[in-house]
């Protein structure tokens, strides 16, 4: 919250007001989402057992996984479309997800995972590194919307394709069907332990991007004068890129690849914080781990023969939203 | 090539000449079983490469030394067996070219439940010419599965749960062993499916399962065989937590519906005595 203090002197009492509305709602769908099941449980049911233990082993985990992956999704978002000066970045549109993904799926079916459970979290975060690492080395900074995306492109096919190739290779049959629903994203039935382990990745990212408000909003006046303004630009591409790796690679890690909520919700929540990327910073993180929370909650709500995943639901919600952007852009740049 | 090709003719010609016992090719896990419990050794052409497979093969022992195809049709060829076995997850593009090249081909289904066990038994053994040796197995299933049969009175009751959230539908080989081992196979009596399982994949809901509160809870399949990330559900800190006893039965035991499925009875019945006492 301390860039909020520093970023918010034009406008502190409208961020006041979207922290707080922002803050409320993420309440809601906790509560929400704590409530909410395959089995409908009374309040009072849900404190002795077993409606406990599906309080406290299953319900209580998804939602801090959906909050730390949410939160981690909308940050990365809102700081790629800062850093790149481009509002089509998004982990998963330019390749971290898929990359991540790559990592963590090499690392589940040869059985390392099973082995040192901690490979698992660092696999996701090795697999985001190197994919931003590329894009970076591929487009370069300042790049055209069309770079950018031609070689988020290039990266996420790379990744699919030796993905696949990794499939091929799986030692089990199962492993096809599996990593097909893997990579849909779920955070259905995971653990305490899957939140352990990855909470100390994406809280290390979150500072690492967090901190980074400043120097965005100096960003928006061009290179040369936000270094003149003591910005390192070196270090401020670096702190993005690892904090990127960081929390996106190791929530995709443990809760495979969702798409688009760091696309969308930057964008919806940029009029209120007046255009400025180091305001958009936290209300971000805020906005995606609603809007996770949110597609999860309606994951389990909405009849159909196999539970929706969310990844499902938030790219149903991103795709259109993302044609939308598309169309505007090209009002912009005939 | 033309050699070869009369040789082949004559081959088959004499060995149709010598007519019983028949050489036999298997191409699939459960038809294995029953070519390595019924035949002659000699009769044995060819079994699947997973049947010497421990975790996946009730008959492994028996199964060394036996050679060993991958499912696929030139190997089967090759060896001019004069009956091929295959099963319900064949690829459907090899047995219908073994077919269009006058190999006799057997289909033998899932069994689901112990008649169609002891009816498929007995069909492999006449297709063998070792029908004796077929009825042996079914008296000895028959005699373990009656010694095993629950007492009268209130039944415990029991729910599985698989590697991906699988449990026991109705109707199933595994509903069919719970109910031989005394027990209530609960996802089957109550309908613990998911409101949104219309489908009938007969997956259950984490949440559904600690909820149901079984005697006996049931954990399925083996650690070796499968994606880590299906493991992980069984080793579910949820499922640790629950009063149910719990035992685990070993898949091979009834992937495969056969006699051996007696064995998972006896380990499901040798949970009941404590079940009873609840």
């Amino acid at each position: 919250m301390t860039a909020a203090a520093t970023h918010g002197k034009a406008g502190a009492p409208s961020d006041a007001r979207l922290y707080a509305v922002l803050g409320l709602l993420l309440v809601v769908l906790a509560v929400a989402s704590l409530v909410i099941g395959d089995v409908a449980l009374s309040p009072a049911a849900l404190f002795v057992p077993p409606g406990s233990i599906i309080l406290e082993e299953i319900r209580l985990p998804r939602l801090l996984l959906g909050i730390l992956m949410g939160g981690s999704l909308g940050l990365s978002g809102a700081a790629l479309q800062g850093l790149l000066r481009n509002p089509l970045a998004e982990p998963g549109v330019i390749g971290i997800s898929a990359s991540a993904g790559l990592g963590a799926v090499i690392v589940f079916y040869f059985g390392l995972a099973s082995v040192i459970p901690l490979v698992l979290p660092f696999a996701g975060f090795a697999g985001g590194a190197a994919a931003v690492a590329l894009l970076y080395a591929l487009a370069g900074r300042g790049a055209s919307s069309v770079t950018l995306i031609l070689a988020g492109i290039a990266i996420s096919s790379f990744a699919s394709s030796l993905t696949a190739v990794a499939l091929n290779l799986a030692p089990s049959p199962y492993a096809a069907l599996e990593i097909a629903f893997w990579l849909l994203g779920s955070l259905a039935d995971r653990s305490m332990a899957d939140v352990a382990l990855i909470v100390a990745p994406v809280l290390l990212g979150w500072v690492l991007l967090g901190s980074t408000g400043r120097a965005l909003d100096a960003l928006t006046l061009g290179d040369a004068t936000a270094q003149s303004l003591g910005v390192n630009l070196g270090g401020l591409r670096l702190r993005i890129i690892f904090g990127t790796a960081l929390a996106v690679g190791a929530s995709v890690a443990v809760a495979g690849s969702i798409a688009f909520v760091g696309l969308v919700v930057p964008h919806l929540l940029r009029p209120f914080v007046g255009h400025e990327p180091g305001r958009l910073l936290w209300p971000s993180a805020l906005g995606g781990a609603a809007l996770l929370l949110a597609s999860d909650i309606a994951a389990r709500l909405i009849p159909t023969a196999t539970e929706l995943r969310p990844g499902v639901i938030t790219a149903l919600i991103g795709a259109p939203f993302f044609f939308a952007l598309v169309l505007a852009q090209r009002r912009v740049q005939p | 090539m033309r050699l070869a090709a009369v040789l082949a003719v004559a081959l088959a010609v004499s060995s149709a000449a010598a007519a019983p016992p028949p050489r036999v090719a298997s191409l699939h896990l459960c038809a294995d079983q029953l070519v390595l419990a019924l035949a002659d050794r000699d009769q044995i052409a060819s079994v699947t490469f997973l049947a010497a497979e421990p975790a996946a093969s009730p008959m492994a022992d028996a199964a060394r030394g036996v050679p060993v195809n991958h499912g696929k049709a030139e190997e089967i060829l090759a060896l001019h067996p004069d009956l091929v076995l295959a099963g319900p997850f064949s690829a459907r593009a090899t047995v219908g070219m073994l077919r269009g090249l006058r190999l006799r081909v057997v289909d033998l289904p899932y069994t689901t439940n112990f008649d169609a066990i002891r009816a498929q038994i007995g069909e492999v053994a006449a297709l063998l010419g070792h029908s004796e040796r077929g009825a042996r197995l079914i008296a000895e299933m028959d005699a373990r599965l009656a010694a095993l049969a629950p007492p009268p009175g209130p039944r415990p009751t029991a729910v599985l749960f698989q590697p991906g959230g699988f449990t026991a539908r109705p109707g199933s080989l595994e509903d069919a062993a719970i109910a031989a081992a005394g027990f209530d196979n609960l996802a089957a009596v109550r309908g613990l499916w998911p409101h949104t399982d219309r489908a009938g994949s007969g997956r259950i809901a984490l949440e559904t399962l600690v909820a149901s509160a079984p005697d006996v809870l049931i954990l399925g399949g083996d650690a070796d065989h499968l994606p880590a990330e299906q493991i992980r559900l069984l080793a579910h800190p949820a499922l640790r937590d629950m009063p149910s006893k719990v035992i685990r039965i070993p898949a091979r035991l009834w992937n495969c519906g056969g006699w051996f499925t007696a064995d998972a009875v006896a380990m499901l019945a040798a949970a009941r005595p404590v079940a009873d006492l609840r």
